[in-house]
């Protein structure tokens, strides 16, 4: 902790909305800075309201990011899969530079080639993903920096997942908030890849509620997503499809979503209980591109549905926890 | 009439990697001297859509500006303009409401909410070329409109996918789903049908695009339904896809300017979910008749060419 103390005064933060249901830019505050606890208090009011928070030019270190995150919470201890950060054990690189070499690579492919099928996915789903689902505990919040990234390339949606539920018509409702579904570690190329050996990386797995109750405000969300879920327990495989394909579609639809263009310092905190999000969808289409980001998770516990169903893992343990 | 010089070249600033771009640096109540209107257009050709900021232009230089890249047309083939100019027609929030289900509503009176993208008035024979929409009333957040590019999306499909399509047509009409659009009673749906090839050569670029839209292509024609309707599915999931798309948030005074024969656009996809004023002038491009990668020219089944002057 650094010497400086909190200022003595906490000035009312200016909350501004960029869309109508999810997305708020946050200013009038020095993520630098210890914040005081009025200063948190309204930063989670301003999280819980509007799912996903930016905050911009906020040149902060790793250090100060670590410091921010625990205002919040306890932080997780790295990835599951990744590992721990190299400099502190909670902070996470995110860095584009494999997914630079493989939009290099995906240009010289010729679309009659097989890897082609491999490179393109025309799902209109494809990419949505909550963290960290694949553990029963997947972190409540995230928070992610920007160091590095491209001048118009990159860009991140969330969308929110309590909108999309509620948008659901009663009995489609009423049927997913007694279903529970598989979820399992998956090294896509929105994913991390463990480096040694991809091939023997381990598979995490967890069982969630399809719906969840928000801890916090007791809404209901929608808790699956195309980039970890599986199945849905009970169901023949195609019941399972026709259901995970009616919320895929719904949580990726616009009205629900919130588009943010990174610069450096731009920082975004989302409630990982309540959202999904879609990573640099264009960024293929770059060219050399350099984007690094770093990332903190803040820790979370088990989730549960409308009926009481708690998470369990399947394969590995509970993350972070002995 | 005085037209200003200019010695420096546009700024144009990129918003994606592939689709849109904000345009500074040019005042659009002023007339507009040849080296800026070139400029302006060739950055529309490469972003598929441009942007402007803080332009309190009436509706006259609105319509200024649109002559300097074309024939601005009448408001549209089905009449609404705006009380004054025919060549301007509103477009207001309330046209794009209950599209989700509203409280007390039955749901299965919602039809499929994926079917807002479109391009503008393809019903017609030769849909504009271009359209230019103004902000007027717009809220402080909420009501963004996306853009697709169109060639972006059909150079993502495989290349047998695309040797199919290259040799399709499909037919378009206003209002909504039906297979039949000359026998119905719906006199919207009636006015105006065109059976356009599925992909587009653009007549400047020479690049192919897509070309149906859910919201006024009805079916492929000369092949059977179902193989049809999966075969739309998955154009329509296509240009659907995040990374072709720029999403634009509108101030009083910003004005879009797109290129309707590469893009198409999902208007207002969160005015459900919020009761605000938002009230924006759009006026069109007169187009022409789109051709297919098989020398294929759209042909009116019901209705004039939209926009050309006897």
């Amino acid at each position: 902790m650094t010497a400086t103390s909190p200022s003595p005064v906490a000035e009312k933060l200016d909350i501004r909305p960029l869309s109508a249901v999810i997305g708020a830019e946050v200013d009038g505050v020095d993520l630098s800075q210890p914040l005081e606890p009025e200063t948190v208090a309204q930063i989670r009011q301003a999280l819980l309201r509007w799912r996903v928070v930016f905050f911009r030019d906020q040149p902060i270190t790793g250090e100060q990011q670590i410091a921010f995150g625990r205002a919040f919470g306890e932080l997780d201890p790295g990835h599951p899969v990744g590992g721990e950060g190299e400099e502190y054990p909670e902070l996470l690189t995110l860095d584009a530079s494999r997914r630079g070499r493989r939009a290099t690579e995906l240009r010289g492919v010729n679309s009659s080639d097989p890897a082609y099928a491999r490179a393109e996915n025309h799902d209109p789903a494809y990419g949505w993903h909550t963290d960290l689902t694949f553990v029963a505990n997947p972190a409540w919040g995230t928070i992610l920096r920007a160091e590095v990234v491209p001048d118009h390339a990159g860009d991140t949606q969330w969308t929110n997942l309590v909108a999309a539920y509620e948008g659901l018509s009663a009995p489609i409702q009423a049927a997913v908030d007694r279903l529970h579904a598989v979820h399992q570690w998956h090294s896509g190329r929105f994913g991390i890849v463990a480096e040694e050996n991809p091939v023997a990386e381990p598979v995490l797995s967890a069982v969630h509620p399809v719906v969840r109750v928000h801890p916090e405000t007791g809404e209901k969300a929608v808790f699956v997503n195309p980039h970890f879920t599986r199945y849905i327990v009970g169901l023949s495989k195609r019941e399972s499809d026709a259901i995970l394909r009616i919320l895929y579609e719904q949580l990726s639809r616009y009205e629900y979503t919130v588009r943010f263009r990174w610069r450096p310092g731009s920082i975004a905190f989302w409630d990982n209980r309540a959202t999904a999000h879609l990573a640099a969808v264009d960024i293929l289409h770059a060219g050399e591109v350099e984007r690094r980001l770093q990332r903190v998770t803040l820790s979370g516990d088990l989730t549960v549905g409308p009926d009481g169903f708690r998470s369990q893992p399947l394969v590995g343990g509970l993350f972070g926890r002995k | 009439m005085t037209t200003t010089t200019r010695e420096i070249a546009l700024d144009v600033r990129p918003l994606t990697a592939v689709i849109g771009a904000e345009i500074h640096g040019v005042d659009l109540s002023r007339p507009l001297d040849e080296l800026t209107v070139s400029e302006i257009r060739q950055a529309l050709l490469q972003w598929r859509v441009v942007f402007f900021c803080d332009q309190d232009i009436t509706p006259e230089q609105q319509i200024a500006f649109g002559r300097n890249f074309g024939t601005v047309t009448p408001a549209h083939p089905l009449g609404d303009a705006i009380e004054g100019y025919e060549k301007v027609k509103p477009v207001d929030a309330d046209r794009q409401r209950h599209r989700t289900i509203q409280p007390g509503q039955d749901p299965s009176t919602v039809g499929d909410r994926n079917r807002r993208w479109h391009t503008d008035i393809t019903p017609v024979v030769n849909p504009a070329a271009a359209s230019i929409l103004k902000a007027v009333v717009v809220p402080s957040y909420g009501g963004d409109t996306l853009w697709t590019n169109l060639v972006a999306a059909y150079e993502g499909l495989s290349q047998p996918i695309r040797d199919l399509i290259d040799g399709l047509q499909a037919v378009h009409s206003f209002g909504r789903a039906g297979r039949l659009p000359v026998t119905d009673d719906n006199p919207r749906r009636r006015t105006y049908a065109t059976t356009h090839p599925v992909v587009r050569v653009h007549p400047e670029t020479g690049e192919k695009g897509l070309f149906v839209n859910p919201q006024f292509t009805r079916y492929i024609s000369g092949i059977p339904t179902r193989e049809g309707d999966v075969i739309l599915e998955l154009l329509y999931a296509q240009l659907a896809r995040p990374e072709y798309t720029v999403r634009f948030r509108w101030e009083p005074g910003s004005i879009a300017f797109w290129d309707n024969r590469a893009t198409a656009h999902l208007a207002a996809v969160d005015v459900d979910h919020a009761a605000y004023e938002r009230f924006l002038h759009r006026i069109t491009l007169t187009g022409d008749v789109p051709v297919g990668p098989d020398g294929y020219r759209s042909e009116a089944l019901i209705g004039d060419p939209f926009g050309i002057e006897d």
